[in-house]
């Protein structure tokens, strides 16, 4: 072992240059592994942080007024003070509890529940008593702020609180309750009481919070298998359970096989079910990043290693063992790799933490508690943008360090060390074979051509030569040259992608499209904005556009079975859990309704746009075209249609060119029962028109009717003028207003002044300003993507230092020959030329090889943007800039590190003895 | 006709305590034709010598004019293109290039001139004469030591340079393979009249040539005719009969 490492310390000195290269290599692939960990670790924690804030501090919550209760409190006084946490049990470390106590629950004036809380319940629930003090007798309570303004109640203790026509007096102010407590328990207030008041109906629940450090699933299997509690009353916090293992996300084998076999689920379903707060996402970035640090590592040393084979083949001529080969290796490379990790976690993790200060909102991954629920959003989905908008992301909180993957890597990467010595040793003695075959004339058929017959310069031949010579080396070199432009070609293809996507879902599906909305606050088709205010915004200084958008509720049938995905709508698919919106339903009869074995009506937004806005539509066209005027003339419609949970648009069974019967109220200020589709004939009007294009999303929107997310409700777009000659709409229900660009703050705060004046006879119309929430976003978004182009660039970087060290490689073991060359009289400039066209040729080849792959690291992508992350219009191929950019940068590196590793070979060297 | 002239050479390897006197004070020149074996015991400076006039290595003081060119005065680019026209070189290892077959091989130095044509005419009458036509598609890992010795000498005549500089030529070769290649140095001296200057610590192939030129600690010893007796019996391989 001293032996080892004295050789390999002698080895690292001589061979400054390639211990240096993968000194490099290492803190390189270290920062980036570790330093990308940490960031993702940060978000994660501050997202965690936040969901702890926002949904309360437990993780399971139960019924508990059952006997079971007695013992586990018996369990909790025995045990706390021996193991130092509350209570730990066979397979769970319970770290708080807490229990309330409903005594009563009202609905009038508002849904609100008297509750008694323990202490550790409070503490769950981060209320606080700011004022006052807590209930102590029967006819005392404590509440809110929010809550005593709500009932009209002064916020100071003392004074009387009517309810259910009790009166209790105020004795103290709580902090208000975790702000989306709601989501999980449903929408409620809550007042405190005294633990005497007692109306005997109570109904008590624990909450429970389990040790984070190992997931907390297993722990409430476990809590629940020793206290004999029925799995099926326990409720998880959803808004925490991400974060803490709450889920059984394992998938059983039976679970794997379905989905593959079925085309509806498939990978991405399988893909989304682990995929728990991007997780899986994550972890596979860290495992191709990983993967990366290692091939670099390998591809560096072997060049290292190769270099002095002759060395090592004189000591294992003197008796070195293949062992102690290996244990030479492995302590060389242990020893860079001490330093160069060490550094690199350093190095990555403060620039990390730079990184982090600056914009650390981008690693939070946003709270996906509601997806399922939102899809219905009524009339109460006013607030969608600001919901979505970054201003709704909490605070980036501090940088963590991630140690586990600081362990994890430097484990990784030992184990790494150890295969490559391994690999390396085996193949020093497979090459000692292999030379001696070599000699054998007959192992392989050489081309017998004489090139100088046909040729009046050799030294192309030569450098032809030098590559073919051996074809294991030469592939190998290709490929390692290639991988590093391929991971930075896929990382930039995604960032090119996730801005668009970014850009067109920030457009059509937040309603940030526009600066300034002006609309109708309203769900009757009476209330519009008339032309001549559009006139008048339109003659308004300080707007660089304003476009109006009429509308109106429509149904259009989807008759003999053209609706593929029945399981798309709550109405349809007959899921339990799934239940329609019952706002939509008893407004609307529903979204959709099946009035035949494959037979449905379903209901449709039907926006009328102006040119310029029906123009943007371009970018969300899957089929077809966009020619306002021909939409005009032809009298042809736009299909907003659905997009499946895999991307595909193939729910219904529409396309350009099909026909789309429309029916609309036959007053365009209809109003109640015929809103449902449900009156005689005589009260719709029927249109068939034609559909001039397919598009993904529409651009403005009105969620006051049926909803409109973007994404899952079916929009018949038109002219405004269509609107008028089909269905005689001719007010505008909202307006979308630009600024321009060079408008700030304050220019906007006076437009939407203005505009606010302009509109402010009209009922329920509103103006909402979104430019601060654009700008958040614009700069979330950029930031964003400077992030993913730095990684790129950083692996770009660690690409090129491994390219100079092949290159290099390649020189130096063709010492020998170049020295005969040098002899035989070649002069510096055609040394250096033939140097060039090898470097040329590496670089031509190497970018064949990158294309190639590329192409099918493409294809991946592509799959996993389209159907696993939903993107919208992802390109098929990343912009050919990318490409050339790299094919010319392979070139030029491959060429320059030639030629400068060729400079430092001996200027006239004697052939080797 | 004087080919080579060496003047008052001297080559000084290190500095000040380190400082090794390769050669000191070496003058000789050689006529077109001559056929001279450089000889000396190992460490005397005869590779250096012959570093020096191949225009391998720069002599710290002193001349070697080949061709009425003094070689120090030439830039370096004029040097490599002056070296490869005018002389050739044999070493010891052979120093063929492994990816060329044989016919490339020898071309090789004659492509490096751009647009001087390769002369096949001249390279297949080269090859037949050294026994190597038949051969002239293998590859240097296909052919014996003593092969291989030949295409570098039919490299070396390639370019019909001015002087043939042989560094142990026969050093790695058997007994019956150097008489055989001695033959053929010794042929083409005589055939194309070349001047050839071989390296060797072996007094019985020096015993060959038309001139011996002694070498000793850096120093010029000897430089001599060898009798015409002496020569015909080395070159007929009679080693012993000679010593």
């Amino acid at each position: 072992m001293r032996n080892a490492l004295r050789l390999a310390l002698a080895y690292m000195r001589y061979y400054k240059k390639q211990t240096a290269a993968l000194f490099v290599g290492i803190l390189l692939s270290a920062a980036l592994l570790t330093g990308v960990g940490s960031l993702f670790a940060s978000g994660k924690e501050a997202a965690k942080e936040n969901a702890r804030t926002e949904y309360g501090d437990w993780h399971y919550e139960m019924r508990c007024d059952f006997a079971w209760f007695h013992e586990f409190v018996k369990d909790i006084q025995d045990n706390a003070e021996e193991s130092g946490m509350l209570l730990k049990g066979d397979g769970f470390r319970l770290e708080n509890y807490g229990v309330e106590t409903v005594r009563k629950a009202i609905s009038d004036p508002f849904e609100i529940q008297y509750v008694y809380g323990d202490e550790g319940y409070m503490e769950i629930m981060g209320r606080k008593l700011l004022e006052g003090r807590m209930p102590e007798k029967k006819n005392e309570i404590a509440a809110d702020v929010q809550t005593l303004r709500n009932l009209g109640v002064s916020h100071a203790p003392g004074s009387t609180v009517e309810l259910d026509g009790e009166n209790f007096t105020l004795t103290g102010i709580v902090s208000e309750m975790p702000e989306n407590l709601g989501d999980l328990m449903g929408d409620h207030m809550q007042v405190f009481v005294s633990p005497d008041l007692d109306y005997g109906m109570n109904g008590s629940f624990l909450y429970l919070k389990f040790d984070e450090s190992s997931p907390v699933f297993g722990q409430i299997k476990a809590f629940a298998e020793q206290y004999g509690v029925d799995g099926s009353t326990v409720a998880r916090n959803n808004g925490m359970a991400g974060y803490v293992g709450a889920e059984e996300t394992k998938l059983s084998a039976d679970q794997i096989r379905t989905a593959l076999t079925d085309p509806a689920m498939g990978l991405p379903w399988i893909w989304g079910s682990l995929n728990e707060n991007e997780a899986l996402t994550e972890g596979a970035v860290l495992l191709v990043l990983a993967l990366f640090a290692a091939f670099i590592i390998y591809s560096i040393f072997q060049v290292s290693v190769f270099r002095r084979l002759s060395q090592y083949s004189v000591m294992q001529t003197l008796g070195m063992t293949d062992g102690s080969a290996f244990g030479m290796l492995m302590a060389e490379m242990a020893l860079i790799l001490v330093g160069g990790y060490t550094a690199g976690v350093l190095l990555g993790n403060g620039a990390a933490a730079l990184i982090y200060r600056k914009v650390g909102r981008i690693f939070i991954t946003r709270n996906q508690v509601g997806e399922n629920v939102a899809r219905h959003t009524g009339v109460s989905s006013e607030e969608t943008a600001a919901e979505l908008s970054v201003s709704a992301l909490p605070d980036a909180g501090v940088f963590h360090v991630d140690f586990r993957i600081i362990w994890m890597g430097a484990l990784f990467l030992i184990l790494v060390l150890a295969l490559i010595s391994f690999v390396l040793v085996r193949r020093m003695r497979q090459l000692t074979l292999r030379e001696m075959i070599a000699k054998d004339p007959a192992g392989r058929k050489k081309n017998r051509k004489i090139y100088s017959l046909r040729h009046e310069n050799l030294t192309g031949i030569l450098a032809k030569k030098f590559m073919f010579s051996r074809k294991g080396t030469f592939i190998g070199i290709l490929l390692s040259l290639s991988v590093g432009s391929v991971i930075f070609l896929g990382a930039a293809y995604v960032t090119e992608n996730t801005r668009i996507n970014n850009e067109l879902t920030f457009a059509a599906d937040d309603g940030l499209g526009s600066d300034i909305q002006v609309y109708e606050a309203s769900d009757s088709l009476k209330d519009t904005i008339p032309e001549k205010t559009v006139e008048e915004l339109k003659g308004l200084s300080g707007l660089e556009n304003v476009f109006p958008v009429r509308y109106m509720l429509g149904e259009i049938p989807l008759y003999d079975g053209i609706l593929k995905g029945t399981s798309f709508f709550a109405e349809t698919a007959g899921e339990e859990g799934l239940d329609p919106d019952p706002e939509i339903m008893e407004k609307y009869n529903g979204q959709i309704i099946q009035t035949g074995e494959d037979d449905y009506r379903l209901k449709v937004n039907i926006y009328g746009y102006d040119d310029e806005m029906l123009e943007s539509l371009n970018d969300y066209v899957l089929e077809g075209s966009i020619d306002p005027d021909q939409m005009r003339k032809e009298n042809t419609v736009l299909f907003k249609t659905l997009m499946d949970g895999q991307g595909n648009y193939d729910v219904i069974d529409i396309g350009a060119g099909d026909t789309v019967q429309i029916r609309t109220p036959e007053d365009p200020e209809a109003e109640g029962e015929t809103l449902k589709f449900l009156s005689g004939e005589e009260d719709y009007r029927d249109r068939s028109l034609k559909i001039g294009a397919l598009i993904s999303r529409p651009l403005a929107k009105v969620e006051t009717y049926i909803g409109d997310d973007g994404v899952s409700n079916v929009d018949i777009i038109m002219t405004n003028e269509q609107m008028e000659e089909n269905f005689g709409v001719t007010g505008y229900r909202t307006i979308s207003i630009s600024l321009p660009e060079n408008a700030d703050g304050e220019d906007a705060a006076r437009a939407a002044d203005e505009i606010r004046d302009t509109v402010s006879g009209i009922r329920r119309c509103a103006v909402k300003d979104y430019t601060a929430q654009i700008e958040a976003q614009d700069l979330y978004l950029n930031q964003q993507i400077m992030f993913f182009y730095g990684i790129a660039a950083v692996l770009l970087l660690i690409s090129l230092l491994h390219i100079m060290n092949s290159m290099q490689y390649l020189v130096a073991e063709r010492r020998y020959e170049f020295s005969v060359l040098r002899a035989m009289g070649i002069t510096d400039a055609g040394f250096l030329r033939m140097l060039m066209k090898e470097g040329v040729r590496y670089g031509i080849y190497s970018s064949i090889v990158m294309l190639v792959l590329y192409w099918i690291v493409q294809k991946v992508l592509y799959y996993f943007m389209v159907h696993v992350y939903l993107y919208l219009h992802p390109q098929g191929m990343i912009s050919a800039g990318y490409l050339i950019f790299m094919v010319m940068l392979n070139v030029a590196l491959c060429t320059g590190a030639m030629a400068l590793s060729g400079r430092r070979q001996p200027a006239e060297a004697r052939p080797a003895e | 006709m004087e080919i080579l002239q060496v003047k008052q050479i001297h080559k000084i390897y290190g500095e000040k305590e380190n400082k090794v006197y390769a050669l000191r004070d070496v003058s000789f020149s050689v006529e077109q034709g001559e056929f001279i074996a450089i000889v000396g015991t190992s460490g005397s400076g005869k590779s250096t010598l012959l570093n020096l006039i191949g225009g391998l290595d720069v002599p710290t003081r002193g001349q070697i004019i080949i061709r009425g060119h003094d070689i120090a005065s030439l830039k370096r680019k004029e040097l490599t293109i002056f070296r490869r026209r005018n002389i050739g070189f044999v070493f010891q290892n052979y120093s063929l290039m492994p990816v060329l077959n044989v016919y490339d091989n020898v071309a090789l130095p004659v492509t490096f001139d751009r647009g001087k044509h390769v002369d096949h005419d001249y390279i297949r009458e080269l090859l037949k004469e050294l026994g190597l036509w038949e051969k002239r598609k293998r590859y240097p890992s296909e052919l014996s030591g003593g092969q291989q010795q030949r295409v570098a000498l039919a490299r070396a005549l390639a370019n019909k340079p001015a002087l043939i500089l042989a560094d142990e030529p026969t050093g790695n070769l058997d007994s019956g393979t150097t008489v055989e290649v001695m033959g053929l140095l010794k042929e083409s001296s005589r055939k194309y009249n070349q001047t050839i200057l071989m390296v060797t610590h072996n007094e019985a192939l020096a015993q060959a040539c038309d001139r011996i030129i002694r070498i000793e600690d850096g120093k010029l010893y000897r430089s001599g005719k060898v009798p015409a007796a002496e020569t015909a019996a080395a070159s007929a391989g009679k080693d012993g009969d000679c010593l």
